[in-house]
């Protein structure tokens, strides 16, 4: 027994060696980071303080292009704008996000489903590198499995999910968007498409999800009592007409309450008939991206307070997932 | 409690200490010790069904001594009778009950007759197939007078309810396992060694590839109609890797966990992806279980020493059986006549001489069919499963779903080491590194196993597939 007890120590001693150097040494690549994701994430929620801020799903990071809202002339001038993105998962992990931020302009883009699904903890497996010490972050990353507490003490745990993104950026330089972008991701190409499919119609709606709702209340209530001046926008999918749907009926109703301005845009032929604008059904190309982005700007522009205006040369870039 | 939880982890090192200090002491208590282990580690899922596996075990042990002490062929007959009913309504109720009626409610609406039986809300307890039939095989062994039962009432409820395999077996025969629990046990560093190795073999299996692969497999099957005819095909070999691997990987987690405290179980699957015919497949294929139908079912209904049609309709009905033993829904009933059926058709060919392939096409085209028979056993419906093999055959399409590239690499890096793992055993079995007799090279593959487990394992607590069945 007591030779069976000095080998196990033995391994798990070597293991901890191992996974501290392995931990050290996969924490030099992420910081090191050429561009892409991780090298977005390094920015330290606490001392995010840029003016415009765009949060959502991978549509957030893919369909809004930071240059365009920078250049409007007359929208946002006089603004240092820089584009903020938050990473896919769920509406708690975003509100947590934003803790200790003070923003000016803030773009919500909410899928038109984003209120009624569950809460996919699961999908914040790939911050684990990044925020596994973060206070109000953890708890968030704590929910993606049962042992995630104990697991998470290991430092190659820690990168269980983010392998392939972390050597990604290295073997293809801007895959996941250069540096210049500020956040933005580029995705070239076209969508393969059937020219005779026809349009999907609005589906059943169904019932939101309150812990989502309450989640997103949370974030928008936090941006409000900021000050911020908040957007909602629902970015439009190929071959899917959604003019109306639980998520985006509750964006309204929150908007008549709050007077938070909404743009609904999974309605508009002029994108969802248009598969040259898409790489995929869900996201936009970079024309895609270049278009919609230019219209919204147009959109926003009269609701930009000039109160809001900001003399500040400060071109700092919140390079967010 | 799931093998790849904490719950377990604390579990397991707690029941093993106490193990080890009673198990040359007392017998009786170390016995005892383990049938409050392992009704400690079902009542953690339920405690409810505790009453359902007592009740199933105490039916059995004391049928089984009744049967014995009889002499009286009818009242022998009508015991067993009773054991047998018992089982199998038990089993019937909580697995089969709903499926029979709604299957009937569904053929009269067929015929134009509307009846209305209403369906129960009814939990499936878990491994209720596996206990069942462990406890079954006891009464059946005593009645054909292959096994004398036990007189020692804890030691048969520790041999039906043992911690390691109750829930997904492997479904031992109490020949095997029960005279076990009364042999004295020995601590042997080796022994404990050798078992935690098979344990950490299974870990990966379950950890690294079976939940990788899942993650893959799910996000295809669970959305027929959004994929290609090329996705639907990965992602079929890919659950026929990940069943594999999920139930493999719980066995050798079982054995390895028995070996613990002394316990041989028999080995439940041998690299059956290495399989040249459908019949090799079967004996290397959840053992246990082939075994356990091929003795209790195929041979009692006449085997094949009987016509070539009845030998035919005996292979058939084994299959189909032992397709509904896997689930109450028809996409197993048809998974299982296709196995039936295979085994049928290369019985008929296997003497045409033309028709023999090399042993590597052979293998191609045994796994090939096999997975054609997995997309019934994983689609959730009949329809699901007759749209994925009409798209793979009339429409493959371009291109090829990946979904997250990282989980797709990692998906194809935990199949290649797999791969490469049973081809050693398979072809070269003396080489092995996890008992290489360079210590620095077995420390060297433990490590690297841990750190492959923890850097690439899915740890969302996902279940072991074979739990439901």
């Amino acid at each position: 027994m007591k030779h069976l007890g000095l080998k196990i120590l033995l391994v798990l001693g070597l293991f901890l060696v191992f996974d501290q150097l392995g931990g050290l040494l996969l924490d030099t690549l992420r910081d090191n980071s050429p561009d892409g994701r991780y090298h977005k994430a390094k920015y330290t929620l606490e001392h995010c303080d840029e003016d415009v801020v765009v949060i959502g799903s991978s549509r957030a990071e893919i369909n809004y292009v930071s240059q365009i809202i920078e250049d409007s002339p007359g929208c946002l001038a006089g603004m240092p704008v820089a584009a903020d993105r938050a990473c896919p998962i769920s509406g708690q992990c975003r509100r947590e996000f934003l803790r200790g931020t003070a923003r000016k302009v803030v773009i919500l883009n909410i899928d038109d489903n984003d209120l009624e699904g569950g809460m996919a903890y699961e999908h914040a497996g790939f911050l684990r590198p990044f925020y596994s010490t973060h206070p109000e972050i953890r708890p968030v990353l704590d929910k993606t499995s049962k042992f995630e507490w104990l697991l998470l003490k290991s430092r190659l745990y820690a990168y269980n999910s983010s392998f392939y993104y972390l050597i990604r950026p290295y073997l293809v330089p801007g895959l996941d968007g250069k540096a210049e972008d500020k956040g933005w991701k580029p995705r070239p190409g076209t969508m393969d498409y059937d020219p005779g499919k026809k349009l999907e119609s609005e589906p059943v709606k169904t019932p939101l999800n309150p812990e989502a709702v309450a989640a997103f209340d949370y974030m928008v209530d936090k941006f409000l009592e900021k000050d911020c001046q908040v957007f909602f926008v629902v970015s439009p999918n190929y071959g899917r007409s959604i003019g109306s749907s639980s998520a985006i009926e509750y964006l309204k109703k929150t908007s008549d309450k709050t007077g938070i301005p909404v743009f609904v845009y999974s309605a508009d032929s002029s994108y969802i008939t248009h598969p040259e604008l898409y790489v995929d059904p869900e996201h936009l190309n970079i024309d895609g991206a270049q278009k919609f982005t230019r219209e919204l700007v147009q959109q926003i522009k009269p609701y930009i307070q000039s109160s809001k205006q900001h003399s500040s040369n400060d071109e700092k870039v919140y390079k967010g997932f | 409690m799931l093998f790849n939880s904490l719950d377990f982890a604390i579990f397991l090192p707690i029941v093993f200490f106490l193990f080890w200090f009673v198990a040359n002491r007392n017998q009786r208590l170390r016995n005892l010790l383990l049938l409050a282990s392992s009704y400690l580690f079902y009542g953690w899922w339920d405690y409810r069904f505790l009453a359902l596996l007592a009740f199933s075990s105490v039916l059995d042990y004391f049928v089984g001594a009744a049967l014995y002490r009889e002499e009286n062929p009818q009242k022998k007959k009508l015991l067993f009778l009773v054991s047998m009913g018992v089982n199998l309504c038990l089993l019937g109720f909580f697995k089969y009950y709903n499926f029979f009626t709604d299957s009937f409610v569904n053929a009269f609406a067929f015929f134009g007759q509307q009846i209305q039986l209403g369906s129960l809300k009814i939990i499936l307890p878990v491994g209720i197939s596996f206990y069942t039939f462990q406890s079954m095989s006891y009464a059946i062994d005593i009645y054909r007078k292959k096994l004398t039962p036990t007189n020692d009432l804890i030691a048969f409820l520790a041999f039906v309810s043992f911690f390691p395999q109750l829930v997904a077996g492997p479904i031992e025969r109490a020949s095997h396992l029960l005279p076990q629990f009364f042999q004295p046990k020995h601590f042997s560093y080796q022994m404990i060694s050798k078992g935690l190795k098979i344990m950490l073999w299974g870990f990966f299996m379950k950890v690294v590839v079976a939940d990788r692969l899942s993650l893959y497999v799910d996000a295809v099957y669970n959305n027929v109609d959004m994929h290609t005819g090329w996705s639907y095909l990965v992602a079929t070999a890919f659950f026929a890797v990940q069943i594999y691997c999920d139930f493999g990987g719980y066995s050798l987690i079982a054995v390895g966990c028995a070996q613990l405290f002394g316990f041989d179980l028999m080995e439940n699957f041998r690299r059956p992806y290495f399989s040249a015919s459908f019949r090799e497949f079967w004996s290397r294929w959840h053992i246990s279980l082939s075994t356990w139908f091929k003795d209790y079912l195929y041979i009692p209904l006449g085997g094949n020493k009987v016509s070539k049609p009845r030998n035919y309709f005996n292979l058939f009905t084994t299959f189909v059986i032992s397709g509904l033993w896997h689930g109450a829904n028809w996409t197993f009933v048809i998974w299982g006549a296709v196995h039936g059926l295979y085994q049928i058709v290369e019985r008929e060919i296997a003497g045409i001489k033309w028709l023999k392939l090399p042993k590597p096409l052979n293998l191609l085209f045994v796994f090939a069919l096999t997975c054609f028979a997995w997309v019934f056993f994983r689609a959730a419906t009949l329809s699901d499963a007759t749209h994925i093999i009409a798209t793979i055959l009339t429409n493959p399409g371009a291109s090829l779903y990946t979904g997250d590239l990282g989980i797709f690499a990692f998906s194809i890096l935990a199949v290649s080491t797999l791969f490469a793992v049973d081809y050693c055993r398979e072809y070269y079995p003396d080489f092995t590194l996890l008992n290489h007799r360079v210590v620095y090279v077995r420390f060297a593959t433990i490590l690297i196993m841990l750190i492959y487990i923890v850097s690439f394992g899915v740890f969302d607590g996902s279940q072991f597939i074979y739990f439901q069945f």
